[in-house]
C-alpha cells in the first residue's frame, strides 16, 4: 500500500514538479528586477515578462549593470548602434511564452547604452538603509493630500525600467487603491494543469470526501477530538525535528515536554492535557516546507496535488520530508500487512479530510473564482507560516 | 533641563493619545464581535444568520473601503453607479463569508491581544479564537474616519480582502468594471 503511494509520489515529482521547475525558470528568466520596501528588497514577479502597467513603484535591476560612461541626454550619434548587453535590449517573453524584442520602442532607445557607470546593487543597498532609517524616524507620516513630489536628483530611464535616486527625507506612500497590490503569490507556471487537478479534486471533495466526512461526523465530538489528539501526538517527530533544523531550540524543548505530558498524563495522547498548561498550549507547529523556507528555498511554482490539494514545488518536497519523519510511515513500511497499514493510517486520513473540507468550504463557498481563491489563501497562509 | 521636561511632557501626551485611541478601537471591536457572536449563538441556521447580522455589520465594517481595496487600481475607472452596485454586492459576499464562519449554537472563546498601531488612525487587533475545539489566530484591521470601522479580517494569515483582490483584479483585467460587477453578481446569485 505504502510502496504504491511512494511510487506514485516519486512519479508525480518527475512528471509534474520538473516541468513546473523548468516553466518557472523560463518565466523568471527576465525577472532580475526588485523593488525596495522598508522590509527590504523584494523580487518582482513579472506576469508574462512585463512590469505591472499602472504601478507607481520604482524598479531596480537585481544585478550590477556596468555600462559605458555616456549621458542619456546626449546620445552618441552612431550610424549603426550595436546592441548592448542591457536587459532592456534582450528579448522578453509574453504571457504565451513567445519571445519578442521591444518592437514598440524606437531602435535608438532600445539599443542605447545607459549613462554613467553605476553599480546598481550599491544603490539598492544604500536605498534600503535609507528607507529603514526613514521609517524608524518618521513619527508623523505625511498625509496623503500632502504627498511630496519626489525630487529626482539623478534618473536613468530605459524603455521599461526607471532607476531613480530619491531626494533625502522623501517618503514613499502607497497608492490608496493599491494597498493589497503586493499580496503574497506563488508563480503559477502550470496553471492549465493545476486547474485540471483542481477540478478533479473538487469532484472528489463533492462525491467522495464530503459523504465520508458526513458519515464520520456521526461519531460523538469527543471521539473525533480523541482521534485527532492521538494522531497529533504521534506526529511529534515531524515538529520536533523541524524545530531543531530551524534552530528553534526553545520550541523543540516545549514540543518534547508537550509530547511527554500528553503521552503520559493524557493516556497516549487521547487527552490533550498540554492545553491546560499555558506554556504548552500554543506552540507553533513546524513542518519541512517551513524549514526549507527558513533555509532560503523559494516556493518554485504553485502545484495542485491530486487528492492532497494546493502546494508548491518546495512544499511538495516538504510533504515528502514530513512523510518520512512521520512514525505512521515507519510502522507502515515496517513489514506490517496491508490491512494493518490501512487500519493504522485510515482514521488519520478521514480526520484530516474532515478538517480540510471545512477550510476548503470557507475559502471557496463565496469565491468569485474558487481556484484563485484557494491559490491566494494558500500563498498567504504559507507566507505566514514561513515567517513564524 | 527645561527642554528635557518639554520632551517628557510631549511623549506623555503622545502616549496618552495613542492609548486612548487604542482603547476606543478595542472597545469598539469587542462590542461588535460579541454582538455578532450572540446573534450567531441564538440563530437557527446559517442563512438566517447572514440576514440577522447584516444590520450590525453595516455599522462596524467599512464596505466601501473594503470593495475599493479588493478591486485595486481599477476602482478609479468605476463610475458612481458602478461604485454603489459593486459595494452592495461585495458587502453581501463579505457578510456571507464572515457569518459562515459561525455555527449557530456555538459561542467562541476570544482572547484579545494588545492592539498594534500601524499608522495614525490605523490599528490591528490580534485575537486568538477557540471555536469548536480548534484555535485560530484572527487579526482585525481597523481604521478611523469618523468612527472606527473594520477594514479587513485576517484569519491564520489569510486576508479576506487580499483573497478577493486576486480574484477581482483578474476580472477587471478581463473586462473592466462591468466584468467585476458581473462576477460579483454571479457569486452572490449562487445559493448557499
Amino acid at each position: 500500500m505504502n510502496q504504491v503511494l511512494a511510487t506514485f509520489l516519486a512519479c508525480f515529482m518527475v512528471f509534474a514538479i520538473l516541468p513546473c521547475y523548468a516553466a518557472s525558470k523560463s518565466v523568471d528568466a527576465g525577472s532580475g528586477i526588485v523593488i525596495i520596501t522598508k522590509e527590504g528588497v523584494k523580487s518582482v514577479y513579472l506576469d508574462g515578462g512585463r512590469l505591472p502597467k499602472n504601478s507607481t513603484e520604482t524598479y531596480f535591476l537585481k544585478s550590477e549593470v556596468d555600462v559605458k560612461s555616456r549621458p542619456l541626454s546626449k546620445p552618441k550619434p552612431t550610424p549603426s548602434p550595436k546592441p548592448t548587453p542591457s536587459p532592456v535590449a534582450q528579448p522578453r517573453k509574453d504571457g504565451h511564452g513567445n519571445t519578442s524584442t521591444n518592437a514598440k520602442q524606437p531602435p535608438a532607445l532600445a539599443t542605447a547604452s545607459l549613462p554613467t557607470s553605476r553599480k546598481v546593487s550599491a544603490i539598492v543597498k544604500k536605498e534600503v538603509k535609507k528607507r529603514k532609517s526613514e521609517s524608524a524616524k518618521s513619527a508623523t507620516p505625511i498625509p496623503q493630500s500632502k504627498k511630496p513630489v519626489l525630487e529626482v536628483s539623478s534618473s536613468k530611464t530605459t524603455p521599461n525600467i526607471t532607476i531613480t535616486k530619491k531626494a533625502p527625507g522623501a517618503m514613499v506612500l502607497k497608492d490608496e487603491f493599491d494597498e493589497y497590490g503586493d499580496v503574497a503569490g506563488i508563480p503559477d507556471a502550470i496553471e492549465p494543469v493545476n486547474r485540471g487537478f483542481f477540478w478533479v479534486n473538487d469532484q472528489l471533495y463533492y462525491f467522495v470526501f464530503r459523504p465520508v466526512s458526513k458519515a464520520y461526523r456521526v461519531l460523538p465530538k469527543q471521539a473525533r477530538t480523541a482521534v485527532s489528539n492521538v494522531y497529533e501526538n504521534v506526529e511529534f517527530p515531524v515538529r520536533f525535528v523541524n524545530d531543531l533544523l530551524q534552530f528553534k531550540f526553545k520550541n523543540a524543548d516545549l514540543e518534547f515536554r508537550k509530547f511527554l505530558v500528553n503521552s503520559v498524563v493524557g493516556v497516549g495522547g487521547i487527552v490533550r492535557v498540554s492545553d491546560r498548561i499555558p506554556a504548552l498550549a500554543n506552540i507553533p507547529a513546524s513542518d519541512t516546507g517551513q524549514t526549507l523556507a527558513k533555509w532560503g528555498v523559494g516556493h518554485g511554482c504553485y502545484i495542485v496535488l491530486p487528492v492532497l490539494g494546493p502546494s508548491s514545488a518546495r512544499d511538495t518536497v516538504g510533504r515528502a520530508g514530513d512523510f518520512a519523519l512521520n512514525p505512521l510511515t515507519w510502522v507502515s513500511f515496517g513489514g506490517v500487512s496491508a490491512a494493518a497499514s490501512i487500519a493504522i493510517t485510515a482514521p488519520n486520513a478521514v480526520n484530516t479530510m474532515d478538517a480540510r473540507i471545512d477550510t476548503y468550504d470557507t475559502i471557496t463557498k463565496n469565491a468569485i473564482d474558487p481556484y484563485q481563491a484557494v491559490r491566494s489563501g494558500y500563498s498567504q497562509y504559507r507566507k505566514k507560516v514561513a515567517s513564524e | 533641563m527645561r527642554s528635557f521636561s518639554l520632551i517628557l511632557t510631549a511623549l506623555a501626551l503622545a502616549h496618552s493619545h495613542l492609548s486612548a485611541s487604542t482603547i476606543d478601537a478595542e472597545i469598539f471591536l469587542k462590542k461588535a464581535v460579541t454582538e455578532v457572536a450572540h446573534i450567531a449563538d441564538a440563530s437557527e441556521n446559517s442563512s438566517a444568520l447572514a440576514s440577522k447580522v447584516r444590520p450590525v455589520l453595516v455599522n462596524v465594517i467599512s464596505f466601501e473601503l473594503m470593495t475599493r481595496r479588493a478591486v485595486g487600481l481599477g476602482w478609479k475607472k468605476f463610475n458612481e453607479a458602478q461604485i454603489k452596485e459593486a459595494t452592495d454586492l461585495f458587502a453581501t459576499l463579505i457578510i456571507r463569508t464572515y457569518s459562515s464562519k459561525f455555527t449557530p449554537g456555538e459561542f467562541p472563546e476570544i482572547t484579545y491581544k494588545p492592539a498594534i498601531l500601524v499608522a495614525p488612525e490605523r490599528i490591528e487587533i490580534p485575537t486568538r479564537i477557540l471555536y469548536r475545539g480548534s484555535q485560530y489566530e484572527v487579526i482585525y484591521r481597523q481604521e478611523k474616519s469618523v468612527d472606527w470601522r473594520i477594514t479587513d479580517v485576517v484569519i491564520e494569515g489569510v486576508s479576506l480582502i487580499a483573497t478577493y483582490r486576486t480574484q477581482l483584479d483578474a476580472q477587471f483585467k478581463q473586462g473592466g468594471a462591468p466584468a467585476v460587477i458581473g462576477a460579483l453578481k454571479k457569486a452572490v446569485a449562487i445559493r448557499q
